[in-house]
């Protein structure tokens, strides 16, 4: 098969030279090819609240253990309601803090009265696994003022979301990094 | 530098101490894992089985609240969960980071200890080179074509292989996704829309066949009575309230139900009364939608659903259109948004062929309103027309008018009617003001349309094209006239009925008044017509029956006792009638 | 349930006190003491600062790795920055933002013209391979935190006959030309999804991805680089430029004296060694061969094209709207007691089942031509393959072969001349 001798050594060197200067001027050509759509800014991921349907999954998708989606509060769309249907379980028991009448299953929601009959409603991060019941309360009977956003502090902006992925409805999209909230009251 | 690493290095303390730091690192890394898997299942398995547990003993708790000892329970369980999870989390984080660090640990110690040991040159016997490397292109080849073998034979496998499960789902879908000409063509092979002639021997809309709330069946009964259950074949409840009519294909019942939150379609069997099915349609969750608000008197579901016989949609107020198959399962949704109506939007809906039409008049300005129709099967947008009128209440009728087919449409200030293939506009008549609510009839290629309170147009449809109102409009009879009822006709006469009872008669001829009687009791349904009877259907559900002819003749009264605002339906040998709370059906015992 | 809803309502308009018609159900109260109105906070995402720092990070790491392969020829300087770059890469940035994931974003952004690539991924993509092209594969050997992992704990390099080596080199191949299909179809990205570290990288993972990066944490103990070798889809990209490389790692800084102390040092199988002729009767079977494979080329690329268009429709599954319109369409040929979240979810959108269809089968076709693609694709290198174990290859000396060698140093120390060459600098450094 091989039939080289000193002769074409010299045509063998021009030949690979010449196949290296090809393939720099084909890595070229797709570089800038793909640098000319490179110019829009940096993205990151967002959910859109009015697509979300508080299904669970945030809660169990993310890479992360502790899931990177929290509850958000829009306290300007919140009605302070005394009998929230975001903090209690349908028919509570009584309208008091006690653990039973709770929906949230970590207890992330913190209820404080502010004056009569209005309460604040809080969320405690640390606690708030993302699983959106709270969310699927206060929307169905509610002002729908609480709602599941990605925690920037937390992400760790993957390449694919892997609660995008399982995401049912597709409400996550990649948003622009300066803009990296999607607030329900501010929409 | 190794090489010269001899076998009494084995014995020196700094192998023998990165030996020990290699074993116990791995031991420890061991056991770290099966505790993090351990948690893991554990949380896969018990977690569930927990939450079942506290679900149960909540419900209980509302059962007997003065259980105490029980409530205590579920406080301690609650709180035994919560403490798990948190615990568990912050194991897991822990755990991990741990399982790294002994993970480096022990890969580092063991590299240490690989320093102390002595680097043997094994080297194979050369051999034959020639042979050597013949033999070695020889088993790549082999070895290579084997695997492409095997490899091509699993990804065929892989890519034919259907489990058990999905076969079945399988063959619908292929076709659904594969090609969509030939899946609708099949669909509407064996579930292909229902002819006009069809439609015409059934009440599958707002009023009957072409609207004109005439019946043609026969055996109608002319005598009831709820309290005594005379007549009453059956009554059912109605779970979701609303002002639309029933509409009847065959044995099926079907009619709507909404409240701000849910609306529903229900299917009732003609026969028993049983409900077969409800469907429901769903609500979009956007700010507008949840932000209407719809007057008490209007109602969510004030729009009469039509019917094919094989499919039933239904509109609501918030512009939610639903499809269902006879059988209840859905077929589509389409959300036209939420249509800007001064009293809540109740235009019912009407069908031909393979097309459902709504009139969607909304707005205030006359710029928003349109005719649309959309595909039975898909709820795709066959047409779209713009109308050039406010919102209105009144319904689109399809009817036989001057040797075709047309969608006859009333809406302030004119009577249109379209081509319902195209939706293309035919001819138009400016004659109405107002808030129109009354469905326009055509009997005999004359249309009747009301003007709320002031005036009742009759115009003539035959050769009719483009603005016909200074040569078509054959009479306007100013009167006292309804501002909800729609007029129905026997050909001669024409009569409306205002909401105050107030039944007036005019001559179709000429439009002059034959009689004017008042019933003295207040009406939302419309009336109808069976044979020569007039059946009059009052508020208090009272159903005033009178002879037609040239002056009013009571024929008799009959009592259902319930609130009626949904207009009277009827079938063979029966009638139908939604009641505030219920649906009557009312007929001959056999 | 409708009971239960309208009790809840009324409880609801009790409770509160709505005074005027309500926008919201219940509009925000006026409070009378001095509460005010929080507003949530937003942390802000990593600014794009870091970004820019990731890339410089990346570019002085091919740089230093190149030189410290190619001219300082120090194993223990290789391995110390690629433990850098473990950290800095894999533990400080998570594993997110490199250059294997980046060929999905390349992908999408050459097929899909609504799809912007943020920049630094694009550097990320490019940078490596431009280094390859001119220095060979320093990347895999240095800046790599997957290559670094499997690196740092090989500890006991079990060889991996040629045999095997090239039928499992299809499967990088097979991952590769998947990946670019799914991204370029905006399906998935798999190489992402399916990274075989960044559990570690994390510290934490769903349990399947756990077991997967323990086994290939294992596998990388006894086998060389199992990932880089047989499975990355990167590194069969940088294989082929390293074939082109204007620069290489030389086993030896002189001239090789055939000593065979190398052959072992490498675990990755990338040392050639030095061939013979042929004998005469060997060459007559291998023109027969040769010209065998070449007619048999076109029979392959046609059998895995049609392969790959048979695996179309299972392929396609991996788009959410495909999924979706075969839920949908079991949805509606089936009653379902209770609707999936995604048909809940398809209802509330107002799309048709049709339109949705529409798209579905608008994606099948895509798939069908893709996966066909792809199918051929893989018949060709199949072929070349076998081509390519046909054909008599010259060499004189022991040579890191230029796709396969990952530029880790391991030979430098096997080679008398090397340590002779290192002796010679040393004792010419002034001061030692």
């Amino acid at each position: 098969m091989s039939n080289e001798t000193p002769d074409n050594l010299p045509r063998r060197l021009f030949l690979r030279e010449g196949l290296w200067a090809a393939a720099l001027a084909a890595l070229g050509v797709a570089a800038a090819a793909v640098l000319a759509k490179s110019r829009k800014p940096k993205k990151v991921w967002q959910i859109h609240p009015l697509k979300c349907i508080g299904c669970g999954r945030c809660a169990t998708h993310c890479v992360l253990s502790d899931s990177a989606v929290k509850c958000v509060h829009a306290y300007a769309m919140c009605g302070y309601c005394d009998l929230c249907t975001g903090y209690f379980i349908p028919e509570p028991k009584d309208l008091t803090t006690a653990a039973e009448n709770q929906l949230c299953p970590t207890g992330a929601i913190r209820r404080t009265f502010i004056e009569d009959p209005y309460f604040e409603y809080t969320i405690d991060e640390a606690l708030c696994n993302g699983c959106g019941k709270c969310i699927k309360g206060c929307s169905a009977f509610g002002n729908g003022s609480l709602f599941l956003q990605v925690r920037h502090d937390r992400c760790v902006n993957c390449n694919e979301c892997a609660i995008a992925a399982a995401c049912p409805s597709q409400a996550f999209r990649r948003v622009p990094a300066d803009k990296p909230y999607l607030l329900k009251d501010q929409l | 530098m190794h090489t010269e690493q001899t076998n009494e290095r084995y014995g020196s303390a700094g192998y023998q101490s990165a030996v020990g730091v290699a074993i116990v690192a791995a031991v420890f890394g061991v056991l770290v894992a099966i505790l993090l898997a351990v948690q893991v299942y554990h949380a896969k398995t018990t977690d569930p089985a927990r939450a079942i547990q506290l679900e149960t003993m909540k419900e209980k708790t509302k059962a007997n609240p003065a259980d105490t000892t029980l409530a205590q329970a579920i406080l301690e369980l609650d709180a035994q969960i919560r403490r798990d999870q948190l615990a568990r989390l912050y194991f897991l984080r822990r755990g991990t980071i741990l399982l790294v660090v002994t993970l480096v640990l022990c890969i580092g110690s063991v590299l240490w200890a690989e320093k102390y040991r002595s680097k043997q040159l094994s080297l194979e016997p050369l051999g034959d080179i020639k042979v050597r490397q013949i033999q070695q292109a020889r088993r790549i080849r082999t070895a290579f074509t084997i695997t492409l073998v095997m490899g091509g034979m699993a990804a065929l496998f892989w890519a034919f292989y259907t489990p058990d499960s999905e076969r079945a789902a399988a063959q619908d879908v292929e076709v659904a996704d594969s090609d969509i000409e030939s899946d609708t063509d099949r669909r509407m092979s064996d579930a292909g829309p229902a002819t006009m002639d069809d439609m015409m021997a059934q009440w599958p809309t707002f009023r009957g066949p072409g609207g004109l709330g005439v019946c043609r069946f026969e055996n109608i009964p002319q005598e009831w009575d709820a309290a005594a259950g005379k007549n009453i074949l059956w009554k059912s409840p109605v779970p979701l309230g609303g002002n639309n009519s029933p509409i009847v294909w065959g044995d099926r019942v079907f009619l709507t139900g909404a409240t701000k939150d849910r609306q529903q379609v229900f299917c009732f069997d003609a026969q028993t009364g049983r409900m077969l099915w409800a469907g429901d349609v769903s609500i979009p969750r956007t700010p507008q939608r949840q932000e209407l608000d719809i007057m008490e008197d209007t109602g969510y579901a004030a729009n009469t659903a039509v019917t094919d016989g094989r499919r039933v949609c239904a509109i609501f107020a918030g512009g939610d259109v639903g499809c269902f198959t006879a059988d209840g399962k859905p077929l589509w949704e389409k959300h036209l948004g939420i249509p800007e109506s001064a009293y809540g939007y109740a235009a019912s809906l009407a069908a031909f062929e393979n097309l459902v039409i709504i009139q969607w008049d909304v707005g205030y300005e006359g710029d928003q309103s349109k005719l649309i129709a959309l595909d039975w099967q898909t709820g795709q947008t066959a047409w779209e027309t713009k109308r050039p009128v406010p919102n209105s209440w009144a319904s689109p009728t399809v009817a036989r008018v001057d040797g075709q087919w047309r969608i006859l449409t009333a809406g302030s200030p004119f009577v249109i009617a379209y081509d319902p293939k195209t939706g293309a506009e035919q001819f138009r008549v400016h004659c109405i003001e107002g808030d129109i609510a009354a469905t326009p009839i055509a009997v005999n290629d004359r249309i009747f349309v009301i003007e709320p309170y002031n005036k009742l147009v009759a115009v003539n449809a035959k050769n009719a094209q483009g603005d016909v109102t200074a040569t078509h409009i054959l009479w306007q009879a100013e009167a006292s006239m309804p501002d909800i009822c729609s007029p129905v006709s026997n050909g001669r006469f024409v009569w409306t009925l205002t909401s105050e009872g107030g039944l007036s008669c005019f001559d179709t001829a000429d439009g002059s008044p034959v009689y004017t009687h008042d019933l003295g009791i207040p009406f939302q349904a419309s009336p109808a017509l069976v044979g020569e009877v007039l059946y009059l259907l009052g508020e208090n559900g009272t159903m005033i029956l009178a002879q037609t002819g040239t002056g009013f003749t009571e024929i008799g009264r009959n009592e259902l006792g319930e609130t009626c605002h949904a207009s009277p339906v009827f079938g063979s040998g029966r009638i139908y009638i939604r009641t505030v709370e219920h649906l009557f059906c009312i007929g001959l015992p056999d | 349930m409708s009971g239960l809803r309208r009790l809840l309502f009324v409880l609801l308009w009790m409770t509160v006190s709505a005074s005027a018609v309500s926008v919201q159900r219940f509009p925000p109260p006026e409070f009378e003491n001095e509460y005010i109105i929080p507003t949530p906070v937003t942390p802000p995402p990593r600014s794009m600062t870091m970004e820019i720092v990731d890339t410089a990070v990346l570019a002085a790491a091919l740089a230093l790795g190149s030189w410290l392969a190619l001219k300082k020829r120090s194993r223990k300087g290789i391995v110390l920055l690629s433990a850098a770059c473990l950290a800095y890469f894999g533990f400080w940035r998570k594993g997110c933002i490199c250059p294997i994931g980046a060929i999905g974003n390349v992908s999408l952004a050459l097929f899909d013209a609504d799809y912007a690539i943020p920049w630094t991924v694009t550097a990320f993509f490019f940078l490596p391979m431009i280094f390859t092209l001119f220095f060979g594969r320093s990347f895999c050997g240095s800046a790599c935190p997957l290559g670094a992992v499997q690196d740092l704990v090989l500890l006991r390099p079990v060889r991996i006959p040629e045999w095997m080596e090239a039928p499992l080199r299809l499967l990088a191949w097979l991952y590769l030309s998947l990946a670019v299909l799914f991204a370029a179809t905006a399906s998935a990205f798999v190489i992402c999804r399916y990274d075989p570290f960044v559990a570690f990288f994390r510290f934490s993972a769903n349990p399947a991805l756990w077991v997967m990066s323990f086994a290939m944490l294992v596998i990388s103990i006894l086998v060389g680089r199992p990932y880089c070798r047989f499975l990355c889809p990167y590194g069969v990209i940088l294989r082929q430029i390293g074939r082109f490389s204007k620069f290489r790692v030389t086993i030896t800084p002189d001239e090789c004296i055939r000593c065979r102390l190398c052959e072992n040092s490498c675990p990755f199988g990338a040392i050639d060694r030095p061939t013979v002729e042929w004998p005469r009767t060997e060459y007559a079977r291998g023109r027969r061969r040769l010209l065998l494979f070449f007619g048999l080329l076109p029979v392959l690329i046609a059998g895995a094209a049609a392969l790959g268009y048979a695996a179309g429709p299972k392929l396609a599954m991996t788009h959410p709207d495909v999924r979706l319109a075969k839920l949908v369409a079991l949805e509606q040929s089936q009653a379902m007691k209770e609707p999936p979240d995604e048909i809940k979810a398809f209802r509330t959108t107002g799309q048709t089942a049709e339109a949705l269809y529409r798209e579905a089968d608008r994606k099948q076709r895509q798939f069908a031509v893709g996966s066909t693609l792809v199918g051929g694709w893989m018949g060709l290198l199949a072929g070349v393959t076998l081509i390519q174990n046909s054909i008599f290859w010259r060499r004189s000396d022991y040579e890191a072969r230029r796709s396969g060698c990952v530029a880790c140093g391991r030979c430098f120390n096997a080679c008398p001349p090397h340590r002779q060459w290192l002796k010679n600098k040393q004792d010419k450094t002034p001061g030692k």
